[in-house]
């Protein structure tokens, strides 16, 4: 043991982490193996003692060693919660595992979240996001019974004599191929699954909620949930129980969306077309993933009909889409899904010359190619590529996101599912103008990201599902490069510095079932940042000055940070209708957004924490209880939330971020909380279905040199929400559907006096977000027209809707002018963007 | 009537915001806002330049944002200029309260420092409050003569070209004005043009369009014979950044591309701490220099 402790002082963190990683991979060699917990025990111990006697080596807690002694006290509660609940099972009967995949039989698509359970008890498992599901169970007869919402449920009785492989096929129940069902979850998963603080939406659902412009969003969707709001009329962006626009962790097929919105933020990236799942995180955000404080939407794309062609698609105002599936051979199916504005084409009908140079367009493409080798193995490709283009002969501006995913499933045995994922993520910008030839200039920003995954997945009884893994990011961000343009520029051509950075993860977590109504689930997630250096200077700040600078060579990491982020919640199943649940979560965020807008824009960069940026961290606490009703036709829950967030970034007054190499200058740190209850009632099929939701909320922040140092309302504090969502089908061809939200107004600094300069009245200002807008509310309504026969293969349906139906006028902003004739007079002139926006879309399947 | 010059990279983002919000502002309406008025601040708010000249301090008291009268000028302050050779004590206008002026014959010099003193009774409680900020004086620009031609831009406008040099130290700082007949054409906040030289290539000024007439716009179409004068002036990077922030505020903050509204920070500093008074405005140097001609 002297030797261990020797060797550790010697470890350079990454050794460490490479140390970490081997444990994992040495558990994963002996997960499939009998008796092979107390290997892993052993393994696990050995770390922890590392990680006690680093710690007794030295009593600075700043450094990695007083890391470690921290660690070390958090592991120690976690080891024992761990060997208690997975390994000190009483000696049990041999066992054999039963495991495959369940899929809708009509094109093969995987079904994520399917229940699996022995007949007659609570017993069971669900199917993984890739529709695989594992279940060990003792020698014996059983009756297992394999449900999914909105299909028919499928009872199999089975002879359990050794390790057995069952892939299921699961039937559409007739009546929802056109019954909307709101959730994606079968009937009372809300009360017995392990997690709250969770939406799940279908895609069907998301389809008939009224749209601005026509355009189905799932972000426009989410915002209609309890605990999530816009963060400005028709933004695509969305705060989730008080957090900024910026912490939510956006994955589409697992890689990282940086901007999820066209046009200026009106329309999401995603394709609803396109898109299998929904699942929105709002506080119990498992250990498998982190990087951001409040949320995680996590979407997943379809795998692709692997039964037959079809097509899917729809001409409305401002856009087309259309969506192919097809089998790709016996083994393989894929999906290409397109969409694309034309404001443009109609411009060229004008007369007007610079109208008809202008450019106004956004493009989506969503690909994705999946490839079964054998039972043991599948590979699935997907990608994502969406631009933004506006131009006109003075000016012009293109962004968008490209996303590309590698995965492999590798199933070791029947108990250990894993996944290893190769990601891509990028997003970039590009500006120009053309005002003269020595002016005419063009600046440009990108990030990109290369991740690598390893997900496993360990089912080692019905009653412990572990899951362990690793993820890797390598950050390279180059927040802006560009200048004059042509010899006879008077502008400069300037690069700021790249940014490098890698992010780092370990977790193992579990969820058990205690007792027949408790079940537990616990996880630990160990984070670190490295910014790696660009062979420049960097500066280090005291009092948000420069105190001194250091020069590290190219390439070497200059500064490491680190968390633990324990994850935990505990559901008491009351009955069958009823449950209690209770979690806690802590969650670290160690890139930002550089924008202090209440939305953000798609010019906003990303920077990293560094020698003067710490983590931002949340602390959330939530208790709910959850209540079925009428044979689970109607779900309730009531949640309440607690969240404490330090190291929350801000910006000083009138702030420089665009541009701003020195963007670190501009930020302020403080700390936050916020907290709420939020209602639901969801009736969840039926002819007339939907939901009703009302959230409580508040949001504080407290930031140095921010509203004299005083705590201040942050912008997403909006303590009314509420949200009606409502479908009715009039008849086998007539469906109707209508949104209604209301949210107390947006909190603002409104001028309280003013004074002259330059013959100008110039405002001075009340405190922070002292005020607030007159409230939010809007009425939506839709039609949909089904024109197609029952049965028939090509089916085609109208969709009429109306935005904001009543035409309310609710503040975008509000601006306050000098009258024209009378200057010494002031006056308030609101802006509002929508008042009825009516829309056409025609929609079609083959 | 006239646009931004150029100011520096950033910049080139506002370029497209006049497409964007062209089709959002056309949704306005008037409302009605009731806000406290805050307690009343100082407001110091002058300049020395180097044209000989009366150079002017204004004190007055803030209002409320919606009062709609001129702001009240503060008279009986002691105000003074001063460097480390001279002092300027300045005097109340008799025909403007609260307005302070030099003698006709100052100006200032390249590359001193000025510090503005300031003492009155703004609270009137009897005793005076004691208020003081510092500036330098900028490099001076050159304009060696200006132009015009129609925009390539657009039909509807003319450009005002100018030809000069910028000064030859690094990091500088300029505003811009137009004057037709002797009267100045930017004369509001709005108008306020600035630039730096901090993504400059070239200290030369070439034929760079600095304002953009709109001649469909009877105040701005200039006539044969119009006298047009140009002025530049070198300005601190302090001041340029007042202004900014005080367009800033002027324009107003959108949930998309701006941050929080703020108070426009001073460089008045109040040498009685202990006084409670709150202080807005700012006192700065800057340094002009100005070319002319005949419009034909």
């Amino acid at each position: 043991m002297q030797d261990m402790e020797n060797s550790i002082d010697r470890l350079p963190v990454h050794g460490l982490l490479i140390n970490n990683f081997q444990c994992v991979l040495h558990a994963v060699a002996y997960l499939p193996e009998s008796g092979g917990g107390q290997n892993i025990c052993v393994k696990v111990g050995l770390f922890i003692n590392y990680m006690f006697l680093c710690g007794r080596q030295t009593k600075k807690k700043n450094n990695l060693m007083g890391f470690m002694a921290k660690a070390g006290k958090l592991l120690l509660p976690f080891f024992i919660l761990f060997v208690l609940t997975v390994f000190t099972l009483p000696a049990q009967e041999k066992k054999f595992t039963i495991s495959g995949n369940i899929k809708d039989n009509s094109n093969g698509e995987d079904l994520i979240g399917a229940e699996v359970i022995i007949s007659g008890t609570r017993t069971g498992t669900v199917s993984n996001a890739y529709g695989f599901y594992s279940l060990s169970l003792p020698e014996g007869k059983y009756t297992l019974l394999f449900s999914y919402i909105g299909y028919l449920k499928k009872e199999i009785p089975v002879e359990l004599t050794s390790d057995t492989k069952m892939n299921i096929d699961l039937k559409m129940n007739a009546r929802e191929l056109t019954e909307v069902v709101v959730s994606a979850e079968d009937r009372n998963v809300t009360i017995t699954k392990a997690e709250m603080s969770v939406e799940k939406l279908s895609a069907k659902a998301i389809k008939t909620v009224p749209a601005l412009m026509g355009e189905v969003d799932v972000i426009k969707a989410i915002q209609l949930l309890p605990g999530v709001q816009s963060t400005s009329e028709g933004s695509s962006g969305f705060s989730v129980r008080g957090g900024g626009h910026d912490q939510n962790l956006i994955l589409l097929d697992e890689a990282t969306v940086y901007s999820a919105s066209h046009l200026m933020g009106f329309f999401s990236v995603f394709n609803n077309d396109a898109i299998k799942d929904v699942t929105l995180y709002k506080g119990d955000i498992p250990a498998t993933f982190g990087g951001r404080l409040s949320s995680l939407l996590d979407i997943r794309t379809k795998d692709g009909n692997n039964q037959r062609f079809t097509g899917t698609g729809g001409v409305g105002l401002i856009s087309s889409r259309l969506t192919l599936e097809s089998p790709l051979g016996s083994k393989a199916s894929g999906l290409i899904s397109g969409r694309r504005t034309y404001a443009d084409v109609f411009l060229l009908l004008s007369s007007d010359e610079n109208l008809r140079r202008s450019s106004l367009y956004f493009y989506d493409m969503n690909a994705k190619v999946n490839f079964r080798i054998n039972d043991a193995n599948r590979i699935f490709l997907a990608g994502y590529f969406g631009r933004d283009n506006f131009s006109n002969r003075f000016a012009g501006m293109n962004f968008g996101n490209q996303t590309v995913t590698a995965r492999w499933n590798h199933i070791f045995s029947p108990k250990v599912f894993s996944n290893f994922t190769l990601i891509g993520s990028f997003y970039d910008y590009y500006l120009k103008s053309n005002l003269s030839e020595q002016l005419n200039q063009e600046w440009k920003s990108k990030m990109n990201d290369y991740g690598i995954k390893a997900d496993f997945s360990y089912l080692p009884n019905p009653t412990n599902h572990l899951k362990f893994g690793y993820n890797f990011i390598y950050h390279r961000f180059t927040p802006g490069e560009g200048g004059g343009t042509g010899s006879e520029s008077l502008l400069a051509r300037i690069a700021f510095p790249k940014e490098y950075a890698a992010e780092h993860a370990l977790y193992l977590a579990n969820e058990t079932t205690i007792a027949d109504k408790l079940k537990l689930k616990y996880g630990l997630r160990y984070s670190a940042f490295w910014n790696i250096s660009n062979g420049e200077e960097q500066e280090y700040l005291e009092n948000y000055s420069v105190a001194y600078t250091k020069t590290s060579k190219r390439g070497k990491i200059y500064q490491t940070q680190q968390q633990l982020e324990p994850r935990a919640g505990i559901t008491y199943i009351i009955s069958d209708y009823h449950s209690l649940k209770a979690g806690y979560s802590r969650t670290a965020q160690y890139i930002q957004l550089a924008s202090n807008s209440a939305s953000g824009s798609p010019l906003d960069v990303w920077f990293q924490a560094s020698q003067n940026v710490k983590p931002q961290l949340c602390d959330q606490f939530a208790i709910g209880y959850f209540r079925n009703l009428a044979d689970n036709e109607y779900e309730a829950s009531a949640e309440l939330y607690y969240k404490d967030m330090k190291n929350v970034v801000d910006f000083k007054d009138h702030a420089e971020l665009l541009g701003n190499k020195d963007i670190e200058h501009e930020l302020r740190f403080g700390k936050g909380y916020s907290y709420g209850l939020e209602l639901m009632l969801r009736k969840n099929g039926g002819r007339l279905n939907g939901w009703v939701s009302y959230t409580l909320s508040g949001s504080r922040r407290k930031i140095d040199d921010i509203n004299n140092g005083n705590e201040y309302r942050s912008p997403y504090d909006k303590p009314h929400n509420i949200s009606i969502v409502a479908n009715y089908e009039l008849s086998p061809k007539w469906m109707v559907s209508a949104n209604w939200v209301y949210a107390s107004g947006t909190p603002v600094t409104y001028p309280t006096g003013r004074f002259q300069v330059e013959n100008s009245y110039v405002p001075l200002y009340s405190g922070r977000n002292e005020y607030r807008y007159p409230a939010y509310h809007r009425l939506d309504v839709s039609a949909t027209w089904q024109l197609s026969k029952p049965g028939k293969r090509f089916r085609h349906e109208l969709n009429v809707s109306l935005y904001n139906a009543y035409g309310r006028k609710n503040p975008w902003t509000i601006l306050f002018r000098q009258e024209n004739d009378r200057p010494d007079s002031s006056y308030a002139e609101m802006v509002y963007l929508f008042t009825f926006i009516p829309s056409i879309t025609w929609n079609f399947t083959f | 009537m006239n646009t931004p010059l150029y100011k520096k990279i950033p910049l080139i983002g506002i370029a497209f915001l006049p497409v964007f919000f062209s089709c959002l502002y056309s949704c306005t309406a008037r409302i009605d806002i009731h806000t406290e008025a805050s307690a009343p601040r100082l407001v110091i708010y002058g300049s020395i330049s180097t044209d000989t000249m009366q150079h002017s301090i204004k004190i007055t008291r803030s209002s409320g944002y919606f009062s709609t009268s001129k702001p009240e000028g503060i008279s009986h302050a002691a105000v003074s200029i001063r460097t480390d050779k001279e002092t300027f004590t300045l005097q109340e206008s008799s025909t403007e309260a609260g307005l302070y002026q030099t003698g006709s014959s100052v100006f200032g010099a390249e590359g001193e420092t000025y510090r503005l003193s300031v003492a009155l009774d703004f609270d009137e409680d009897g005793r005076q409050e004691a208020y003081e900020a510092v500036s330098y004086m900028p490099g001076t620009p050159r304009i060696d003569s200006i132009g015009f031609r129609p925009s390539p831009l657009s039909d509807d406008y003319l450009e005002v070209l100018v030809w000069g040099h910028m000064p030859e130290a690094d990091g500088n700082y300029l505003s811009f004005h137009l004057y037709r007949n002797h009267k100045i054409v930017n004369d509001s906040l709005q108008g306020f043009l600035m630039t730096d030289d901090m993504y400059m290539d070239k200290k030369e000024i070439a034929g760079v369009s600095c304002f953009y007439l709109n001649q469909e716009e009877e105040q701005n179409i200039l006539r044969e014979g119009d006298i047009i004068t140009v002025r530049i002036d070198g300005i601190t990077k302090e001041y340029a950044a007042f202004i900014n922030a005080a367009q800033r505020e002027l324009w107003g903050s959108d949930p998309v591309f701006s941050g929080p509204p703020a108070n426009v920070q001073t460089n008045i500093i109040s040498k009685s701490p202990s006084e409670s008074i709150l202080v807005s405005g700012f006192f700065t140097a800057f340094s002009g220099s100005k070319q002319t001609t005949v419009y034909r």
